[in-house]
């Protein structure tokens, strides 16, 4: 089912070394990934494997030491920090585990806040679409701190939509949310892949998680070692353990 | 605990190091005042204590005291004969006696034939003395003079001039014109510099020739034979005169004479080592609000850490130690600092008053021990203190704190400090009503009361402002539809409004004061400008540059000049009535009128005769004198009376006694002008006639012809001094507010780096960043700007009503300037937010999203 579409994201032998010398570590040892427009990718490993790493570099946050990254067909790893600053605005939403939310803007507002940032008028109907499908229409002018965290995940995950990025990245986002709210916003997440056909690449430790995803890449120290189409949670707890052990194994 | 302070101080260097400047620089204030007026002390104690003759007799006028040595009227015109100094020498306590002939007109030209140096202090000449213990003057370089073409100056006045030994140097003198001797030596004081103004000495009879007459002296020295004490030298000569019918004379020993001296330097400078003193606290005092915003801050981030000592054991008095000792350290390391910039800062001053004109003693840098503890007393003091309150704080976090993940200070309520701020308002209103009632004449009470109100309404102003802070920022915000940068950097400036308003009242305090003294100035000037407008009526005055009268000969050559209408002088001379000093001006009363417009209201100017004045109407009610009444006075040559026939009306300096030329020089007057007034007969040739007095007046250097638009050029530029001088204490105080601005927004930049982050992970650029970061810097700015020019415009004009009845008759508010402060006070914030925004700006955003 991937061939058919265009990606949203291409990653070529993205290598990423922090430090140099003694001390130099390899975070990403020459990753190669497409993730088509569409599809709800979850991203797996132990921890230190190089996922928040990964999730950095492809969308700009971070720089690659080798590789090619190609965002909608734009070559990103040559950017400037302007053009990069533009890229991510436009074409990439992000929801992060933790502090998400500017505190002193209501949830509206925060929703609204790359659109305001460029200057841009959102689109009314689709910035409606966004607010029902994330269910917080009567809480549109509270602020964070007025917020339960399933909430302020869903305004998170609300702005990183409004905008019609490209591709949205989610670093664990339920990783500080209990059960209930968790599968709240990964049942909207979801959502929003088969009703609005966004782009989403997760980065997750809970194979329930996952299974929420069309497909799960599994990495190890560094590289991209396994993948899964169609998860259940089972299956995904399997591969997990099959992981751990041969990963263990390497090092 | 010791430990954890010094790590902390490690730790947060950058930001300790903005506290430690904002400190170190009241202290440098402070501790710079303090060194200025010790050095100046020690100079004028040398100028005290320098040599003296152990008796000077010299005249005096009734209104001086027998044992002063000044006299109320030009000095060097009051004589004794020559005579007299051989009998002073030849009375058995006496070794030695020697005449003395001073003058200030001994004016030195330079090769334009101006004279040099600036205008106002004195162009001495004294008679060469040649006795070591009686002078303090010595013969540096080249010979005394001897004969009357030798001259010897003063080493700084032939610096100036550019004069070297054996050079022709052009002098004014009063009997021959200008003279060109040689100069035969360069003479310098012992143990102090010149106190300003030239010097130049000829031999005595030379000195008596050209400034005097044969005969005379102004004052004789008399050294005591051996083994003869001043006082018994001093009554010894006191028996003398008491045989002889020689008119008031003034005997003072050595000791008295140096008494004086000091007591009139002190008096002298009591009063501008209070004023910057306080301008020192007051940079203090602005700095207490950085300081104490700084340690809140600290504290607030630390909260965590700090709980977390807490949990494994650390008592609340340890924390509390460990946060005091932090500030104690910073306190001492500011002392330190702030000690080396006072010295800095008192060469700053040492500048400054010399630009007033001024001209200082050449003094050594005096640091006395009261310098050092004051600056480590003012300096830790004040950390220790504006620490308390947020280490106070920090010791009662509790431990479970800790475990909480965020650590946002709980916002109190402002409700408290407004309602205090608010009384002490209310409080300030009734203070400045009441000074508008005292009395007029108790302008000094008044004025004490003004300042009272003052005090409370800035201290009741910074209590509000956080919550004026509040409305207004969100008043603000609901302006703005979409949540840009701008929205975001005013959520920001009111996110936290204690702390904004702490930073703007710094910046309000320093301009409140700016804006006050420029209403009162510019309606000083103005005032002054409309009185010489209205009360001048000449199209000519003829004074003396060097703030002098000017002698009979100005009058003679200008006269009789073509195309003068009017050609009139007046003298002033003072009188005493009680305890109470007042002017007594003698005027020609045909022609006053048209020089000069007095508003009489009863009597009239041309009824004046001997022995009659008329008096202004202030003058009238405070000695409870009318028409028709005697008024019982000392005159400079004894006790007298004036009869009172007229009032007038009082303008600006057109204020005292008016009476005609015979009844002024019958009390005493000197044949000495204050002005000559000259009127030109046919308007359009004004210029033909202003050329002509300058042709006329050309031998006489000190004297100058001016316009009305010349004189109030000259009282605008002592005017534009004075406020350079102002400025450019209260520039300290706004300097250190900007600090405050730089170091409250770097503060916040590193509270909130995550968001700061986020907005960048979400498509913030660095360039918007910058701007978010500089127009939270912009709104405290103009917070603190407006608030300031507010409470300046109201203080301002209050107390231009208060000074009315001294002369600042007319408000004047220079909006322009006021708007220059405005705009310049939020331009400053801006340049201030330059720095924190870059770093802003340049924070990797990975670390800020990915720190827990
Ligand atoms: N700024 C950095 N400097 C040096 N090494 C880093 C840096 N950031 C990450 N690393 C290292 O790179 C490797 C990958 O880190 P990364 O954060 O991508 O792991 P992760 O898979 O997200 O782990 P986790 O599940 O714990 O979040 C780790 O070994 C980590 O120590
Ligand atoms: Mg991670």
């Amino acid at each position: 089912m991937t061939e058919d579409r265009k990606p949203a994201i291409a990653a070529v032998d993205v290598r990423k070394v922090y430090g140099s010398g003694e001390t130099a570590v390899v975070a990403l040892a020459g990753i190669s990934l497409d993730v088509p427009q569409g599809q709800f990718a979850a991203v797996m490993g132990p921890s230190g494997s190089g996922k928040s790493t990964l999730m950095h570099c492809l969308a700009g946050l971070d720089s690659v030491t080798s590789g090619s990254i190609e965002l909608d067909g734009t070559e990103i790893t040559e950017l400037s920090d302007n053009k990069l600053t533009q890229l991510r605005r436009e074409q990439v939403g992000f929801i992060f585990q933790s502090f998400n939310l500017i505190p002193t803007l209501n949830a509206l507002e925060n929703i609204r806040l790359p659109m305001d940032i460029a200057g841009q008028r959102p689109d009314q109907a689709w910035l409606d679409t966004v607010i029902d499908t994330v269910g917080l229409r009567d809480r549109l002018t509270h602020r964070p701190s007025e917020l339960s965290g399933g909430q302020q995940q869903r305004v998170a995950a609300a702005r990183a939509l409004a905008s019609r990025p490209t591709i949205i990245f989610a670093d664990e986002p339920t990783g500080n949310l209990d059960s209930k709210s968790g599968g709240e916003v990964l049942g909207f997440l979801r959502k929003s892949v088969d009703e609005l056909g966004q782009t989403i690449v997760m980065v997750t430790h809970e194979a329930i998680a996952a299974s929420y995803a069309d497909r799960v890449i599994f990495l190890a120290d560094g590289f991209l070692v396994d993948e899964l189409f169609e998860p259940t949670p089972e299956r995904v707890f399997d591969r997990m353990k099959s992981l751990d052990t041969p990963g263990k194994a390497a090092v | 605990m010791w430990r954890a302070a010094y790590r902390n101080i490690v730790a947060h260097r950058l930001r300790l190091a903005l506290t430690t400047l904002t400190v170190a620089l009241g202290i440098a204030f402070v501790a710079g005042t303090n060194i200025f007026t010790d050095s100046l002390q020690s100079s004028f104690d040398s100028l005290v204590a320098q040599p003296r003759p152990d008796v000077t007799v010299s005249p005096r006028t009734e209104l001086d005291q027998p044992g002063d040595g000044g006299t109320a009227i030009d000095g060097s015109a009051l004589t004794l004969p020559q005579g007299l100094v051989n009998e002073l020498a030849d009375i058995p306590a006496a070794e030695a006696a020697y005449g003395r002939v001073t003058s200030d007109r001994a004016y030195v030209l330079d090769a334009n034939g101006d004279i040099l140096g600036p205008d106002g202090p004195p162009a001495r000449v004294t008679s060469w003395v040649g006795i070591d213990e009686a002078s303090p003057l010595r013969i540096t370089e080249g010979a005394p003079p001897v004969g009357p073409d030798q001259v010897a100056v003063l080493v700084a006045t032939a610096e100036e001039g550019g004069f070297s030994v054996g050079d022709e140097i052009s002098i004014a003198t009063d009997n021959a014109g200008v003279v060109s001797p040689t100069i035969s030596g360069l003479v310098s004081r012992t143990l102090s510099g010149g106190l300003g103004g030239t010097l130049v000495v000829f031999d005595f009879a030379t000195t008596q020739q050209y400034y005097l007459a044969p005969d005379l002296v102004n004052s004789i020295g008399v050294m005591a034979a051996p083994g003869v004490s001043q006082d018994a030298l001093a009554s010894a000569i006191t028996g003398v005169l008491e045989t002889k019918d020689l008119g008031p004379i003034s005997v003072q020993t050595g000791q008295e004479s140096a008494d004086e001296a000091s007591e009139r330097i002190e008096e002298g400078f009591r009063f501008l080592n209070t004023f910057l003193l306080a301008f020192g606290f007051l940079a203090l005092f602005v700095a207490t609000f950085l300081i104490v915003n700084t340690f809140t801050m600290l504290i607030a981030q630390r909260t965590r850490e700090l709980a977390l000592l807490r949990a494994i054991g650390a008592s609340r008095r340890q924390v509390f130690g460990s946060v005091l000792l932090e500030a104690a350290l910073i306190g001492a390391l500011a002392s330190v600092i702030g000690l080396a910039g006072g010295v800095l800062v008192s060469y700053g001053l040492r500048a400054l008053v010399d630009r007033i004109g001024a001209t200082l003693p050449a003094a050594p840098l005096v640091i006395e021990n009261s310098t050092l503890i004051l600056a480590a007393v003012v300096g830790i003091g004040v950390t220790v203190l504006s620490a308390l309150g947020p280490a106070k704080r920090a010791a009662t976090i509790a431990p479970v704190a800790a475990m909480r993940s965020d650590s946002a200070p709980s916002s109190r309520s402002l409700r408290r400090s407004f309602v205090i701020g608010i009384s002490f308002i209310a409080l300030a209103i009734p203070f400045a009503i009441a000074s508008l009632n005292i009395s007029a004449d108790e302008t000094q009470q008044r004025a004490a009361v003004l300042g009272a109100s003052a005090v409370l309404a800035i201290i009741g102003t910074v209590l509000i402002t956080p919550t004026l802070a509040d409305l207004l920022f969100g008043w603000i915000r609901g302006a703005y539809r979409t949540s840009g940068v701008s929205k975001l950097a005013v959520e920001n400036a009111r996110r936290n409004p204690r702390r904004t308003s702490a930073t703007a009242s710094a910046l309000s305090i320093g301009l409140a004061l700016m804006t006050a003294v420029t209403v009162i100035g510019t309606s000083a000037r103005t005032s002054i400008g409309t009185v010489i407008e209205q009360t001048i009526g000449a199209d000519f005055v003829i004074t003396n540059s060097a703030f002098r009268p000017l002698e009979p000969k100005v009058y003679q050559s200008v006269k009789d000049v073509p195309g003068a209408d009017v050609v009139t002088y007046i003298r002033t001379v003072p009188l005493e009535v009680g305890e109470e000093r007042f002017t007594l001006t003698g005027v020609e009363t045909e022609y006053i009128s048209d020089v000069i417009d007095v508003q009489v209201t009863a009597g009239s100017l041309e009824d004046l005769a001997l022995g009659t004045a008329l008096v202004d109407s202030e003058t009238a009610t405070t000695l409870g004198v009318g028409p028709g009444d005697t008024v019982a006075a000392t005159f400079v040559n004894g006790p007298g009376s004036l009869r009172i026939v007229g009032i007038y009306e009082p303008i600006g300096f057109l204020q005292g006694f008016f009476a005609t030329m015979p009844t002024v020089m019958s009390i005493g007057a000197l044949e000495r002008d204050t002005g000559v007034y000259i009127t030109a007969s046919d308007e359009s040739q004004v210029e033909a006639l202003r050329a002509e007095l300058n042709r006329r007046i050309d031998g006489i250097p000190e004297a100058q012809v001016q316009d009305q638009a010349d004189i109030k050029r000259e009282i605008n530029q002592q005017f534009d001094v004075l406020f350079i001088f102002v400025y450019a204490l209260l520039g300290l105080s706004i300097l250190v507010a900007f600090l405050g601005i730089v170091n409250t927004l770097s503060l916040s930049v590193y509270e909130r780096f995550r968001e700061i982050g986020l907005l960048r992970a979400v498509g913030m650029t660095r360039r918007q960043i910058r701007r978010m970061i500089s127009t939270e810097a912009l709104w405290i700015a103009v917070l603190g700007t407006l608030l300031g020019t507010t409470i300046g415009l109201i203080y301002g004009t209050l107390f231009q009503r208060i000074l009315a009845t001294e002369g600042i008759t007319y408000l004047d508010i220079p909006w322009l300037q006021i708007g220059f402060f405005i705009i310049a006070g939020s331009a400053g914030g801006l340049v201030a937010s330059i720095w924190p925004a870059w770093r802003a700006s340049r924070m990797r955003i990975l670390s800020a999203i990915s720190t827990e």
